[in-house]
């Protein structure tokens, strides 16, 4: 790929259904070397903080590319993308959200809690896998992030 | 009285003329009123002239008229001629002209009477012309002597007339001087009428000339008309002339009767004589004294007729200013009127006023003393407060000692800045009611305070808030509703095709593997949508479909759920307690029996992974409230999902079963009912559902639905 280093990818979907076709399809398209899937918000912020089973640094490397669903059990996507983008280090991950709604109050919010990009889980088979292609190539190929956050910004 | 008179008496009256106008200047007179003086002054200034002009040219006619008589002198003549010509300018009022003509005239009666006092001529006669005639008298002067003193009364008179006399008196004089020389003559001709000598002749002297007598006649009058009519304007017509003159004049007559009764009667018969003489004094005082009382009466009258001119007019003004009085009168009237209706109105607001009013006043102790209190006070008070006057604020209303208010009440009265607060009240930290205060300054140190008790309007508005509240927490539900909806609906349908996709994918492929369990997930997703939408009908229901109100049993109602829950139970291991004897609410029992059966079902779930699931339906009175409850002794729920629990589609664990929409619909059948639902965790672990709903026919309230 364009990046030779290894891309860890945190999704965070709650629904096993839906969580199934997106790691099928990366893994299809041989997109990113490691997918980390959490069920819910605190699971997510878990990980990303390195909290409870998350403790451990091997479990939880820092990911290249967040992708959220809004509704989730316990703690909101919102909730969690407030949390990201409000630490100093974790900012710096782009977060893209992915979901079922489409509703204009969850698009300005995402965005004015810094979002990255916001993308709806389209119906049809053919434009989710054309969809989950384009992303992965996208985000983790031709978008540059920074390879290791921590090393950066962290006072 | 005539205009004059009126115009007179009101320049006085007005002020126009002062006392002293007509003593100290000159009268104003016209030549008119000189008319008569002048006529007699020029008929003798005539005869003088003529006797001149006889004597220079030798005229016996014009000189001796009568054949025989004494002819007048030419000195008598220029002296007659002075005289004339003094009377016909008399109305120039020129003291020079007086005063020359009266000197001369005086010096020709001075020279002659000092020829008769030395006894011999001094040819003062002849002076200017030579006597061609002689009158067959001897004696010093050819001139008579009471001629001479004739001359010397009237110059005498002319030049008083020049003076500038104070008063009446002078010209009182010069009347009189005028009359005696005017009765003198008067004398001298009866004389020769009636033949009486001594009329006319004193002693051996030469007598008077007829015409002499004539002209002393018409000078005599002349100077007392002129005289009259000076001392008239100069002293007010207070002057009795006519009175004084006639006395002379008849005074004079009976000196002449006397004159010749004594010449003509024997000597023993003169007492006859003496007793006309007096008889004619006597006569003459009495005349003189009855024209003068009648004089006095007339004056009386003029005066009196002035009088009631000043006073009619007096009287006009006094009925002007008295009329003044009466509309002032009137006026006055209207003002108290007026004041006494406002009085009366004021009096009628102050007791028919819906608004409270208490009056006070700051004394001099800085106390606001209540001085009124209207009904409608004491109505809003809940006491008599009309028993408070009298009292200061803070003995009146106790509550209102030491605040801050009290304060502000007095700085009103003090600065007479309005002040308009709500004043609220609280009862055990419960609202008690509100009241809209006005306080004002109505005169100096007095203030009003003006209140209205608007405690149902502010429930009013503390309810209307509380429904504002509510529907915006409908909107937000009902937003949150379409929401999740769409969020959640699509869910299933973006399984159902993705797998359906893959499947085909791998059918492709020959995958075969993976077929099964796929299948299985796009049944799982129906099935949930299936679930999803029925549930939605259910909770849409809520609101429109609710049955009647009937009285319920919680004991038996749980008892009957727990046994439509039979298998789900057993299934679970589970052990359900119910407390007997439980009180009986109202509402509609269907509804109650989903909101048990959801509540049961949701304690299952709850403690799914417990050992020994225990679940506890019971009552208990929190302050007098009776509140239900369903515990479970699962792990319970975390304080910040307590209140996320009954939303819509909310879910604490993915794990769990159901569509999250169960505990919406729990809370919002018991919401429906009026009651509150709300999670506890109970001392034993777990969580605790509670609830109220209402326990009598009157707590239920379905307002908030659309029962149709």
């Amino acid at each position: 790929m364009i990046q030779g280093v290894p891309l860890e990818v945190l999704l965070v979907e709650d629904n096993p259904d839906h969580a199934e076709m997106i790691l099928r399809t990366l893994a299809d398209h041989r997109v990113a070397n490691r997918i980390h899937h959490v069920m819910d918000g605190e699971m997510a912020l878990d990980y990303l903080y390195r909290r409870g089973e998350f403790s451990d640094a091997a479990n939880s490397p820092v990911p290249n590319l967040i992708l959220l669903d809004l509704r989730l059990p316990k703690v909101d996507g919102l909730e969690v993308l407030k949390s990201v983008k409000q630490d100093e280090v974790l900012q710096k991950i782009p977060v893209v959200i992915l979901t079922t709604s489409s509703a204009e109050t969850d698009v300005a919010r995402a965005y004015e809690h810094s979002a990255n990009s916001y993308l709806v889980k389209p119906i049809d088979f053919g434009q989710f896998t054309k969809m989950m292609e384009d992303l992965g190539f996208y985000w983790l190929g031709w978008n540059f992030s920074i390879k290791s956050p921590g090393k950066f910004g962290r006072k | 009285m005539t205009g004059d008179d009126i115009q007179e008496a009101e320049r006085v009256r007005a002020g126009t003329k002062s006392p002293d106008d007509g003593v100290s200047a000159r009268p104003n007179l016209g030549r008119h009123e000189f008319a008569l003086s002048a006529l007699l002054g020029s008929a003798a200034a005539l005869v003088g002239l003529s006797v001149i002009a006889g004597w220079i040219f030798h005229v016996r006619f014009l000189v001796q008229p009568i054949p025989g008589a004494v002819p007048m002198q030419f000195n008598t003549a220029l002296g007659m001629l002075l005289i004339g010509l003094a009377l016909i300018v008399a109305h120039r009022k020129s003291p020079w002209i007086f005063a020359a003509l009266g000197a001369a005239t005086a010096l020709i009666g001075i020279a002659t009477i000092s020829q008769y006092a030395a006894g011999r001529s001094l040819g003062f006669d002849d002076l200017f012309v030579k006597a061609w005639i002689t009158n067959g008298f001897t004696g010093p002067s050819a001139m008579a002597p009471n001629t001479a003193v004739c001359f010397l009364i009237l110059g005498s008179a002319l030049i008083t007339m020049s003076l500038k006399l104070r008063g009446e008196k002078g010209y009182y004089y010069v009347a009189l001087a005028g009359a005696i020389v005017s009765s003198l003559g008067g004398i001298a001709l009866c004389g020769y009428i009636f033949g009486i000598e001594t009329a006319y002749g004193w002693g051996m002297f030469t007598r008077m000339a007829p015409t002499t007598a004539f002209c002393f006649i018409l000078l005599g009058a002349g100077i007392a008309h002129a005289a009259k009519i000076y001392g008239d304007k100069m002293a007010g017509g207070r002057v009795f002339w006519l009175a004084s003159i006639s006395a002379i004049a008849v005074f004079a007559g009976s000196v002449a009767l006397w004159q010749a009764l004594y010449v003509h009667l024997e000597d023993t018969d003169k007492s006859a004589a003496a007793i006309v003489f007096l008889a004619g004094i006597a006569m003459a005082a009495l005349l003189g004294l009855a024209i003068r009382n009648g004089q006095i009466t007339r004056d009386q009258k003029t005066r009196l007729a002035l009088l009631n001119v000043a006073l009619e007019t007096k009287l006009a003004e006094l009925e002007v200013t008295l009329e003044a009085l009466r509309r002032a009168e009137g006026q006055k009237s209207i003002f108290e009127t007026a004041k006494q209706l406002a009085e009366v109105s004021f009096l009628a607001i102050f007791r028919a006023s819906p608004m409270g009013m208490c009056l006070y006043e700051l004394d001099e102790a800085d106390n606001l003393i209540l001085i009124h209190a209207n009904p409608a006070a004491s109505r809003i008070f809940g006491f008599e407060v009309s028993h408070l006057t009298g009292l200061p604020m803070e003995e009146a209303f106790p509550a209102m000692k030491g605040t801050e208010l009290l304060e502000r009440y007095k700085s009103v009265a003090k600065t007479g800045e309005p002040l308009q607060i709500e004043e609220t009240f609280y009862e055990d930290d419960n609202f008690a009611g509100a009241y809209d205060v006005h306080a004002f300054k109505t005169v100096a140190r007095r203030m009003c305070i003006m209140f209205m008790d608007v405690t149902e309007r502010r429930k009013f508005a503390v309810e209307r808030e509380r429904l504002i509240r509510e529907l915006e927490a409908k909107n937000a539900e009902l937003e949150r509703f379409t929401y999740t909806v769409s969020h959640d609906l699509r869910s299933p349908l973006i399984t159902i095709k993705s797998f359906v996709g893959m499947i085909g994918q791998d059918a492709e492929k020959g995958r075969i593997d993976r077929m099964q369990g796929d299948l299985g997930r796009i049944a799982a997703a129906a099935d949930k949508m299936d679930n999803l939408l029925s549930e939605l009908l259910e909770l849409s229901r809520i609101g429109r479909i609710i049955g009647p109100t009937e009285r319920i049993d919680m004991s038996a109602l749980f008892r009957d759920v727990v046994e439509l829950l039979d298998g789900r139970i057993r299934e679970s291991d589970a052990r359900v307690e119910i407390e007997d004897g439980m009180p009986d609410v109202f509402g509609d029992k269907q509804r109650i029996m989903e909101v048990a059966q959801n509540l049961i079902d949701n304690a299952l779930k709850f403690s799914a992974e417990t050992v020994a699931p225990l679940v506890k339906i019971g009552h208990e009175t929190r302050d007098g409230e009776t509140v239900f409850y369903v515990s479970d002794n699962g792990p319970g729920i975390e304080p910040q999902y307590r209140e996320k629990v009954f939303g819509l589609f909310e879910k604490l664990s993915i794990d769990s079963a159901g569509t999250g929409v169960g505990l919406a619909l729990v809370k919002r059948i018991v919401e429906f009912h009026g009651g509150r639902i709300w999670v506890e965790p109970p001392s034993g672990g777990g969580a605790a559902f509670y609830f109220t709903l209402p326990l009598t026919l009157q707590d239920t309230n379905f307002t908030k639905g659309t029962e149709k």
